[in-house]
């Protein structure tokens, strides 16, 4: 650290001193010092008019300089502009996975109902779940008695071969979310299938519209206010010929 | 979009307001007038980005000059070289000058020097370091205290005190080589020894 005696001398040119330490300063000079002070003071000053000197800054430079300002706002300094989009795209990209994974997880917890899966699925376990006779009155009866007064025609394939021929295997309601179904068993092309009857703007329509590729839902068909669905495994669509609307 | 025009005029008023002292700021900083265009557009384009608004912590001047500081202190290819007050010492660089004679007999005839060697001042202003030059045009022209030049720079009030001296007193060597080449000041005397002192000190021992 420099004595406060040294110090005092540059501080006095910088004007760094309060006037009552001014004037102790000068008060404490002999006076060969006092005409150095002096002295130093007029070449300080001289010093700090010629880099005080008027500068213009030149016209053409003051347009360049302006005009050469980004369009964007000031304060908005581009890397933190990037930044801040950078830190959007990323929040936005953290949304929609979350939301991915939660669709996904809803998907995989997604149980189809009872209805829209074809189980069982060997013809003696349908046939025993059957609520009619394997007969097509039978089953256009229970259709009716349940509200749904579709006619049964069984469709003709065309050959004798067990392989392709439709067989009807009964009839049995069940109810989802309180609305009324009925599923018609069937047996064709070497595996079963059933026909799911419910009431075109009930939510087990819904349900087999919405989630068409889910269970074993195939497709589904309307008939008047009536929507049929079509649950197999196999391409079993002829069947869907077997339900025809009221006359 | 109302906001952003607000923003923009505003910026404007006030760089137009102090266009001038700024450029003159990065002239004598930089010294060399091919340059001070390049470092002043460059300047105030980054000042744009940093600008913290009409509202800012710091009055408009003081934010620009922090980064035009930068801006020139690049383009001179330097860094900021404070200049600490170095231990043990027991005297200023200063008032070390003042034990050359050649420096009093100068600052006797002052007017008389700077009439004869006022453009060596100036010159010698050139071969300051950009950190000395910076402190020196802040406390001299723009009239700023160690504490606000210690802002601005980014380093010890201190080392700004250190800085100024350390300029002032590279001015006052320049001048006073200056006024010796011219004749105006009287060379310190070299003391040359008497021939005969040595032997006479060497006859002596025996």
């Amino acid at each position: 650290m420099k004595p406060p005696r040294e110090a005092t001398w540059s501080a006095y040119l910088d004007g760094a001193m309060n006037d009552e330490d001014a004037r102790a300063f000068e008060s404490s000079l002999n006076e060969e010092e006092r005409h150095r002070l002096d002295a130093e003071v007029r070449l300080e000053k001289r010093i700090a008019a010629k880099l005080s000197e008027e500068q213009v800054c030149p016209e053409d430079v003051w347009q360049d300089t302006v005009t050469s300002l980004p369009r964007r706002a000031p304060g908005t300094n581009l890397a933190a502009t990037h930044r801040h989009w950078l830190l959007r795209a990323l929040g936005a990209l953290a949304a929609i996975s979350v939301v991915s994974v939660a669709f996904l997880l809803l998907q995989v917890r997604y149980v189809p109902p009872e209805f829209m899966v074809l189980e069982p699925e060997d013809r003696a376990a349908l046939s025993a779940l059957s609520e009619t006779y394997p007969d097509p009155d039978a089953v256009e009866s229970y259709l009716a008695a349940h509200g749904f007064p579709l006619r049964v025609r069984i469709p003709a394939t065309g050959t004798t071969s067990s392989e392709t021929q439709i067989e009807l295997i009964g009839a049995r309601d069940t109810v989802y979310q309180e609305s009324a179904v009925v599923e018609v068993y069937f047996q064709y092309g070497g595996a079963c299938a059933k026909l799911v009857v419910a009431q075109q703007d009930s939510s087990p329509a819904a349900a087999m519209e919405r989630h068409g590729a889910k269970g074993d839902v195939i497709t589904v068909k309307h008939l008047g206010r009536f929507a049929v669905g079509l649950v197999a495994r196999h391409d079993a669509r002829v069947l869907l010929d077997a339900l025809k609307p009221p006359e | 979009m109302g906001h952003k025009a607000n923003l923009r005029r505003a910026f404007l008023e006030q760089l137009e307001r102090n266009r001038h002292d700024l450029y003159r700021f990065v002239l004598r900083t930089v010294w060399d007038t091919s340059v001070a265009p390049s470092v002043f557009r460059g300047g105030v384009a980054r000042a744009w980005d940093a600008w913290a608004g009409p509202h800012g912590d710091e009055p408009f001047r003081v934010q620009l000059l922090r980064v035009l500081v930068q801006e020139c202190l690049a383009a001179n290819g330097e860094t900021l070289r404070p200049a600490l007050p170095v231990a043990g010492t027991d005297q200023s660089l200063l008032d070390g000058l003042t034990g050359i004679p050649p420096y009093l007999d100068m600052l006797s005839r002052l007017e008389e020097v700077l009439a004869a060697c006022g453009g060596d001042l100036f010159r010698a202003l050139r071969t300051l370091s950009t950190t000395d030059r910076i402190c020196l045009v802040l406390r001299d022209v723009e009239g700023y205290s160690y504490d606000a030049i210690s802002r601005i720079l980014g380093m010890p009030a201190a080392s700004v005190e250190a800085c100024l001296e350390r300029g002032r007193c590279g001015l006052r060597k320049a001048l006073l080589h200056a006024a010796i080449e011219a004749g105006v000041v009287k060379p310190e005397p070299k003391i040359i020894p008497h021939p005969h002192a040595k032997r006479a000190q060497g006859g002596g021992a025996q």
